[in-house]
């Protein structure tokens, strides 16, 4: 913690080092919460600049983050991903968020066909069920790993809102998936 | 939420799509963060530049000493007194032009015409002037007719009856006004002066024909 307010402060007075050392540090995940929420390479990869953009600006001003700069990053890029699906929506194939099952790189097992299956679904009914709130929230907390709090602060809600938002996006999926896959749920 | 085994298994799924979701691609990442870096240098040195004005008009550049201020304070009043009496001794010609054409310059008044006073009273110029007119003038038209009226009446006579002009001797003269026994007519500072317009005064009217 102490290293990353340290780096954090640094980062407050442009050095460059702390810079540097920041975007190697979060840039890979704001891509890759990026490309779940906007399904596209091109889209995420310029997100990312303009998630650092405005970090920098921040900065030049005096202002930005004081102590949750991964919060803030993320935040920022939550709010600049809403501002571009309300402008276009933007529809890529699923392979491109999930990049797992590469075709010809290896034969699958039964196991790992009938996980791949369930992958695709899972990923189909969070493109298609849930509602935006639902999600942001569900991508924050399981798949980046945020607790309620940070979460809350992302999204601009309180913390009993996002239980309760995220309660109802996992029993979406999980209908979404009961029907899909059978009994076996 | 936990405790639905459905739920758990929905958690379970999606922790498995995090260990496999794909990374950044090392080309787009590369280029991104070439951008970020030059990005970062431009708003550096504008942020430094900036702050560098900034230190520059707080005083808080290269802070001096008293002393040393009060010497460049010194060297520069007189570097401004010695470059003054460079540029006069050079100029000198020129000024001393310009001061004798400053001095012998008449200096022009300006004269404003007195203000114009308008009478609340204009009745009072309208008595003044035909008074002072009516009592000379019918004086001397009176006495002029007279004697017109005596000649003709002479001459009717002497139409009518010679003997009588003959009687006269041949001095038919005419009749002339009496000596003045020193008094010539005219009364200087004998005009008696009219009385001060009173709101009487306004009442009466003079006849303009006067």
């Amino acid at each position: 913690m102490k290293e990353g307010v340290a780096l954090l402060k640094a980062a407050q007075k442009l050095d460059e080092e702390a810079l540097t050392a920041i975007f190697d540090q979060f840039a890979p995940a704001i891509y890759k919460y990026t490309l779940r929420l906007c399904h596209d390479p091109i889209v995420a990869d310029n997100i990312v600049g303009d998630v650092f953009a405005q970090l920098l600006e921040q900065f030049a001003a005096g202002k930005g983050p004081r102590t949750n700069l991964r919060s803030y990053l993320y935040q920022t890029a939550y709010h600049l991903v809403v501002d571009r699906s309300r402008d276009s929506q933007h529809n890529a194939p699923l392979e491109i968020a999930v990049g797992i099952y590469e075709k010809g790189q290896f034969t699958p097992t039964q196991t790992q066909i009938e996980e791949r299956v369930m992958m695709e679904a899972l990923i189909t009914a969070m493109n298609t069920e849930l509602t935006e709130d639902q999600r942001h929230v569900v991508i924050l907390r399981f798949l980046e790993d945020f607790s309620l709090k940070e979460t809350a602060e992302i999204i601009g809600k309180e913390v009993n809102n996002i239980k309760v938002i995220q309660n109802r996006g996992i029993a979406k999926l999980r209908k979404v998936l009961g029907l899909q896959l059978g009994e076996s749920w | 939420m936990e405790n639905n085994p459905g739920d758990q298994k929905v958690i379970d799924l999606l922790s498995k799509l995090k260990n496999n979701q794909s990374g950044y691609p090392s080309e787009l990442l590369e280029l991104r963060r070439r951008k970020y870096m030059q990005k970062a240098v431009q708003v550096g040195f504008a942020t430094g530049a900036g702050a560098g004005l900034k230190n520059i008009l707080k005083g808080g550049g290269a802070r001096l000493t008293p002393t040393t201020s009060t010497w460049l304070e010194v060297a520069l009043v007189l570097a401004i007194v010695a470059e003054v009496s460079t540029a006069a001794y050079f100029y000198r010609h020129k000024l001393n032009n310009l001061f004798e054409v400053f001095l012998t310059t008449p200096r022009v008044q300006e004269v404003t015409p007195p203000p114009v006073v308008t009478s609340l009273l204009p009745v009072t110029e309208i008595s003044v002037v035909p008074i002072a007119t009516g009592t000379e003038t019918p004086t001397a038209t009176s006495t002029l007719s007279d004697a017109i009226v005596d000649n003709n009446s002479n001459s009717n006579s002497n139409e009518n009856n010679e003997s009588s002009n003959n009687s006269n001797g041949g001095n038919n003269q005419a009749a002339s006004t009496p000596a003045p026994n020193g008094n010539n007519g005219n009364h200087f500072g004998q005009t008696k002066q009219p009385p001060k317009p009173t709101q009487e005064l306004k009442d009466i009217k003079v006849p303009k024909n006067k």
